[in-house]
């Protein structure tokens, strides 16, 4: 059954690779294949912002073209860029070289390729690409990632306009560090990922890390559910979970206390501010059941 | 790979025709989701009745989700997507359904902000009695002193004056293609090339790039409570003339609690903008606890707002009643993330003022630049904050 017929098919597929996608990121997911809109995924860290893509990419089997912003990231970097040392030796080629055998030196094979051409350059299949953290990139960049994500072009004034063959399927995430700009978020479908419940969490830590057995897996969600609700600078998410789970399965731990807390705490926070909240309240959350 | 459905060729059963009806419900609801805010128009009701096809008639659920992603365009809209949608798509009883916006509707939200929107119950009589309340109470605090006498007028005007040419000096355009490179001292290969072109490739000139000066970020926190009176409106006249000329700059009023102006001040005109302040539940001129809300702007503003080239200031006499170890840890973890603090008190002004007040003797040694607000040392100031 094709991914893009139905919800049910997109969602067990997501299963398969692993991810535990909710109904509405599914929904919003669908609408990206259907609507061929991008996507702007918004969440706090280590919710899976970032995987969605590349489960998606490795559900439709096609690439995944990551593109990871940054302030100060420019057009070199994110869409071409001249082969200068190339040039320079095919200018020095050329000099002795017989007449009528000169080549140009601003042809596409001089041409290095960045993530965003390489995204509209595909031949075969629509990749997906994937522009992470696009809030850390400035003003400037996002006024360029507009235009193109509004015509899927790109102008290079020595070789021309490239057009897309095959429009990419294009997902933003961000960590609202900044606002983005309006017209951006204007031109994109727009899903927020929430810290999973407790019953979510708990299946996806059983999936993703099936050795470490139930009672220890519910002590270990339970107990990080608790500490998001906090006051923390950095709250864990669910990247933290699993390599929190992944660190007591490698220590053999079969029960949490004080000490293995103390131990592994550098897995779950990270900044010595939140150590102290958590030493504060620790009494408190292995009080809870489940805990 | 057979190509996916898409915006150029739809699939069969989006092409299916929708009832005339239901055509117009959903291009009513598009209509009411932008006079809320959110996203709407055309090509929004376009891809809603795309969706509409495809989902409505058999997944409710997924058609309420799909619309969802349609139209908000950020986290703070959803829960007013929620309220609308349930209003005018499954309304417990006729009475309570949302129309296409009225006259009414449109109105209000234009003349109030998204704040009262959301303040808004079901019932209309009930948000219209809390945005008259919120705005008499504040109105009689503002309105009260714009009429100004003369020396405060001329004031006013420095303050502009000091605003332009803090702009001048801190605008800084960089094209965006070279915005990049412009990082440090380093060998401009680009450059170098085109410069040597027309000598056959040999290197014979060298371009190096040059250090760009970097458009610093400011944010500023204003205390507006009872001891800070007399010269909270002079203080906003300055935030509000630097927020319009850089883009960057985010400010926050405080005393027993945070707000953010910076929405509120990017009116154009200083009614505007005094109106749009007026609509902010802060309660001018109470008490002060600059502790407690440099601990609110640490939880909620800093990550997003301090970075390593971020110029700090806080107008403020350093009078309060909070826990001043508070004050010192919050501006201590400040200091190391930020470029410059910058604390500027009316009280140095006086002859004979020492800050011996617990609060601000608690934050001073984490200030990297103590002056006073007004008078001569105006042109002092902007050589500071421009450094």
């Amino acid at each position: 059954m094709s991914l893009e017929t139905s919800l049910e098919a997109l969602e067990q597929g997501f299963r398969r690779h692993g991810y535990m996608a909710e109904r509405p990121l599914i929904t919003a997911l669908f609408l990206l294949l259907r609507l061929g809109r991008p996507l702007l995924l918004e969440g706090h860290a280590g919710v899976g912002k970032t995987e969605t893509a590349k489960v998606l990419a490795a559900l439709l089997g096609v690439d995944l073209i990551r593109l990871q912003c940054y302030e100060g990231l420019d057009v070199n970097a994110a869409v071409y860029e001249w082969n200068y040392q190339k040039q320079l030796l095919a200018l020095k080629a050329q000099e002795h070289a017989p007449r009528g055998q000169e080549t140009a030196i601003f042809g596409r094979e001089f041409l290095l390729e960045r993530p965003l051409l390489q995204a509209i350059s595909r031949e075969d299949a629509p990749a997906v690409l994937l522009i992470d953290e696009v809030d850390r990139a400035d003003e400037e960049f996002e006024a360029f990632l507009l235009e193109l994500l509004s015509d899927f072009q790109i102008t290079v004034p020595e070789i021309g306009t490239i057009r897309a063959r095959h429009r990419p399927h294009v997902i933003l995430t961000s960590n609202r560090v900044r606002e983005l700009s309006d017209a951006l978020k204007r031109r994109c479908l727009y899903h927020w990922i929430e810290y999973p419940e407790a019953a979510k969490e708990l299946e996806i830590v059983q999936v993703k890390v099936p050795e470490l057995g139930e009672p220890l897996a519910l002590q270990v969600v339970s107990l990080v559910q608790a500490l998001r609700g906090l006051r923390l600078e950095k709250p864990p998410g669910v990247a933290e979970t699993l390599d929190w789970a992944l660190a007591l399965l490698a220590l053999g731990q079969t029960r949490i206390d004080r000490d293995v807390i103390a131990a592994t705490q550098g897995c779950l926070l990270k900044s010595t501010a939140d150590f102290q909240v958590l030493a504060r309240h620790i009494d408190a959350l292995l009080a809870q059941p489940n805990a | 790979m057979p190509h996916p459905h898409s915006f150029e060729n739809p699939g069969p059963e989006i092409t299916a025709a929708l009832s005339d009806a239901l055509r117009e419900k959903i291009v009513g609801f598009s209509a009411l989701a932008r006079a809320a805010g959110l996203k709407g128009g055309l090509g929004v009701s376009q891809d809603a009745c795309r969706v509409a096809a495809l989902f409505l008639i058999e997944d409710f659920a997924a058609f309420r989700d799909a619309m969802r992603s349609l139209m908000c365009l950020s986290q703070e809209q959803l829960p007013i997507f929620d309220r609308l949608f349930q209003g005018y798509w499954c309304p417990a009883d006729a009475t309570e359904m949302l129309q296409p916006p009225s006259r009414r509707l449109v109105e209000r939200t234009q003349a109030g902000t998204l704040h009262e929107l959301t303040l808004a119950q079901a019932d209309a009589e009930r948000a219209s009695e809390e945005t008259s309340a919120l705005a008499g109470a504040s109105d009689v605090d503002l309105s009260g002193r714009t009429d100004l006498t003369p020396a405060a007028e001329a004031e006013l005007a420095e303050m502009e004056r000091l605003a332009r040419r803090l702009w001048e000096r801190m605008r800084i355009p960089l094209p965006r293609r070279l915005a990049g490179w412009m990082r440090r001292r380093h060998l401009h290969m680009r450059r170098t090339w085109r410069r040597n072109l027309c000598h056959g490739g040999e290197l014979l000139h060298l371009v190096l790039s040059g250090k760009s000066p970097r458009k610093p970020r400011l944010v500023l926190l204003l205390d507006v409570s009872g001891s800070m009176e007399n010269h909270s409106l002079s203080l906003l006249r300055l935030v509000h003339a630097l927020q319009r000329r850089f883009r960057n700059v985010s400010s926050f009023a405080f005393n027993t609690r945070l707000v953010e102006l910076t929405p509120a001040l990017r009116a154009k005109r200083w009614d505007a903008a005094l109106r749009a302040m007026s609509s902010l539940s802060l309660g001018w001129n109470g008490g002060t606890r600059i502790g407690e809300c440099l601990g609110l702007f640490a939880r909620h503003h800093a990550g997003r707002l301090l970075r390593r080239d971020t110029v700090f200031v806080v107008l403020s006499d350093g009078l309060d009643t909070g826990d001043p170890e508070l004050l010192g840890d919050h501006m201590r973890s400040f200091h190391a993330r930020v470029q410059r603090i910058v604390w500027l008190n009316p009280l140095l002004s006086i002859e004979g003022y020492e800050p011996l007040a617990r609060g601000m003797a608690a934050a001073l040694p984490f200030v990297d630049v103590f002056a006073p607000v007004y008078d001569s040392t105006l042109p002092g100031l902007e050589r500071r904050i421009a450094d």
